[in-house]
């Protein structure tokens, strides 16, 4: 008996395999794009940086005098101190004069990215050794290309400023120091070995990676799901399916592994999604970010475990979901509505931190995998959490097969 | 081959209750086919649903092939070729090959069975040229053979057909009912669904005509036409069914 309803289990998981895995939209839907996300985000805030670098590089800029709007004209004086004297300490930079009527207007505009404004008698004060030279530089709020190059612009003339100081000083004493302060930024966990904090590289590993595994684990399977039944029904291949020898035990489980199966290669894709793009973007990303973790294999086995009985509690869910509706459409709106449930949780939990974790919170579903994952990743094995977690979600996941079972075994799953 | 006994099937809807089917009795015979001839809602599809055990009866028993559809249903669906009316569901995803193999596996067949039966059916039905193709694709003519061969691989001994040609031109109703011929001569015990008087008479031997989950009346399709006093099938029902006997 118990092989027959394996032999018919083993059956009906081939061909929904075979079936799912020729449906182009739930592969696009279930690894395609969660494989090519982190690729693609991370190759557009390349390309978003560079793009601003090359504006830094090639700002359109204008110099305005005293109190007037108007720019300097490009013959005049001012304009070629800046261009003789200033504009070459930067390296590759192209600046890109434009003379407007109004600069305010023009960056309001989007016509220049900043406005130098000089007094009306700069070049007399350049020359006095004992006067301090204000140079502003304006930008517009809303621009990041006209924040990044009034950066460029600003450090320019710091470099300048020195430059002319050390002139100066040097006529008078020719063995004094050309760089008497050096100014350098270093981050904490640059500058000490014992001091280790997130950095964008952890960060993605200890935030997001927890939430994004969670919540694939949850609803990867949801595009699966609805046409595991609700296509059937739609495509009238369900009652027949039902009218042959196999149990109605051996369709179910079958499909439930479907869901399952397809949720674990969705979270999979995603994780090989990230570290794959972390590995190939190395100017944001180093692989300090893995050396720093140690992974125990239990702990690895527990987590895994952990997900597994999530995945079976969402299995559920989405099967009974489907089981209760009689369409395609019927079956997507409601899985819609269960997938705004791990993801509210997911990213309430993204901050939480390991250190204030409890007992009682390890009993809530969705929350207990994401501090299970949090934990093993930051190397903190409370094994009375893990299996806690465990303990419950086995319960979770039993309560949900025993549910979708009676759901499947209703008559209102023909009759509706 | 395929019997009910004072067969009962009552809904429960917001505590109320609603009689389907009420206390239905008859029998088929190997090689006859059997017609349930009603109005839409009138309980036939509820009936064959009970049949094919994806309903159990309220009250009363149904045997098919000896087994019973509450104790044995696994077994019963054994024994049973089961073909829907309307649009034939088909996997479109799979070949026309692994849908009919797939309903043979389920069926209990083993790989050599379905390989016989296979080649008797590309035969039959002259699959050959789309066999292998995906049914996505297939015209009705296409998709309406590959669902009887895919009702008849574990070669049922009995065949149910709810309002088989539901929906269906012309053409494609013909190729239905020439396929329940064809079923007939090989000796399948026929159950046919329909409310359409033109293939009841066309194709039963003996009919039941039901009503809001009554029967009205039983017996050859003569019997029925002499107990009321009517010359056709069509005319026969219309009477039964307003009450005019």
């Amino acid at each position: 008996m118990k092989n027959k309803m394996f032999n018919q289990y083993s059956i009906v998981l081939k061909k929904e395999l075979k079936d799912a895995f020729r449906d182009k939209k739930s592969i696009l839907a279930t690894f395609v794009l969660p494989l090519i996300l982190f690729p693609i985000f991370f190759l557009i805030i390349g390309l978003s940086g560079d793009s601003l670098s090359e504006k830094a590089v090639n700002p359109r800029l204008t110099i305005v005098q005293g109190e007037s709007v108007a720019s300097v004209a490009v013959d005049s004086a001012e304009y070629d101190y800046f261009f003789d004297n200033i504009f070459p300490l930067g390296q590759n930079l192209q600046v890109n004069y434009v003379e407007v009527d109004d600069f305010k207007q023009a960056l309001i505009d989007g016509d220049i990215y900043l406005a130098i404004i000089i007094s009306d008698s700069f070049l007399d004060d350049i020359a006095n050794a004992n006067k301090s030279v204000d140079i502003q530089v304006i930008y517009d709020d809303r621009s990041t290309s006209g924040s990044t190059s009034a950066g460029v612009i600003v450090d320019l003339l710091s470099i300048y400023s020195d430059q002319l100081l050390a002139d100066r000083v040097g006529e008078i004493d020719p063995d004094i120091s050309m760089t008497p302060v050096v100014g350098s930024s270093l981050s904490l966990s640059q500058a000490y070995d014992d001091i280790d904090r997130y950095g964008t590289d952890s960060a993605i590993l200890h935030l997001i990676i927890p939430m994004l595994l969670t919540m694939l684990i949850s609803i990867g399977g949801a595009s699966i799901a609805t046409d595991l039944v609700a296509g059937e029904k739609e495509r009238n291949t369900f009652e027949p399916l039902l009218s042959t020898g196999a149990s109605r035990f051996s369709i179910l489980s079958a499909k439930y592994t479907v869901i399952i199966i397809f949720s674990f290669l969705s979270a999979i894709a995603e994780v090989l999604s990230i570290v794959v793009s972390m590995l190939i973007t190395k100017d944001v990303f180093t692989t300090s970010a893995f050396s720093s973790i140690y992974l125990p294999v239990d702990g690895i086995i527990l987590v895994v475990l952990n997900l597994l009985m999530l995945a079976a509690l969402f299995s559920g869910l989405l099967l009974i979901l489907t089981s209760t509706s009689s369409t395609l459409k019927e079956a997507q709106s409601k899985s819609t509505i269960i997938m705004f449930l791990p993801m509210i949780i997911a990213f309430a939990t993204m901050y939480v931190d390991v250190a204030d974790v409890s007992m009682w919170t390890m009993c809530l579903p969705i929350y207990n995998v994401i501090i299970s994952i949090k934990l093993l990743l930051a190397g903190v094995m409370n094994y009375a959490y893990l299996w806690g977690a465990l303990a419950i979600n086995v319960v979770y996941a039993l309560l949900s097969v025993y549910v979708t079972m009676k759901t499947f075994s209703k008559e209102s799953l023909i009759t509706k | 081959m395929l019997s009910l006994n004072n067969v009962t099937k009552v809904f429960k809807k917001y505590d109320k209750n609603f009689v389907a089917v009420d206390d239905l009795t008859f029998s088929i015979k190997e090689g006859e086919i059997f017609g349930l001839i009603g109005t839409n809602g009138a309980g036939k599809t509820t009936t064959m649903r009970m049949i094919a055990t994806t309903l159990k009866p309220t009250y009363g028993d149904i045997k098919v092939c000896g087994y019973d559809s509450v104790k044995d249903d696994s077994m019963v669906r054994r024994c049973l070729g089961v073909l829907y009316g309307g649009d034939t569901g088909l996997y479109d995803r799979l070949t026309a090959r692994e849908n009919i193999e797939y309903f043979g596996r389920l069926n209990g067949l083993t790989d050599d069975a379905i390989k016989k039966q296979m080649d008797y059916l590309v035969q039959a039905f002259g699959l050959q040229d789309y066999l292998d193709r995906r049914c996505g694709s297939f015209s009705r003519g296409m998709k309406q053979k590959t669902s009887f061969a895919r009702a008849i691989i574990h070669n049922p001994q009995v065949m149910l057909f709810d309002e088989p040609t539901s929906g269906l031109d012309i053409l494609a109703s013909e190729d239905v009912l020439n396929f329940i011929k064809q079923c007939k001569k090989m000796g399948k015990t026929i159950l046919l669904s329909s409310h359409n008087m033109q293939e009841v008479q066309e194709l039963c031997d003996r009919a039941l005509i039901i009503d809001k989950g009554q029967t009205l009346c039983t017996g050859t399709l003569n019997q029925i036409m002499e107990q009321t006093k009517t010359s056709s099938i069509k005319e026969a029902f219309i009477k039964l069914v307003k009450r005019e006997i």
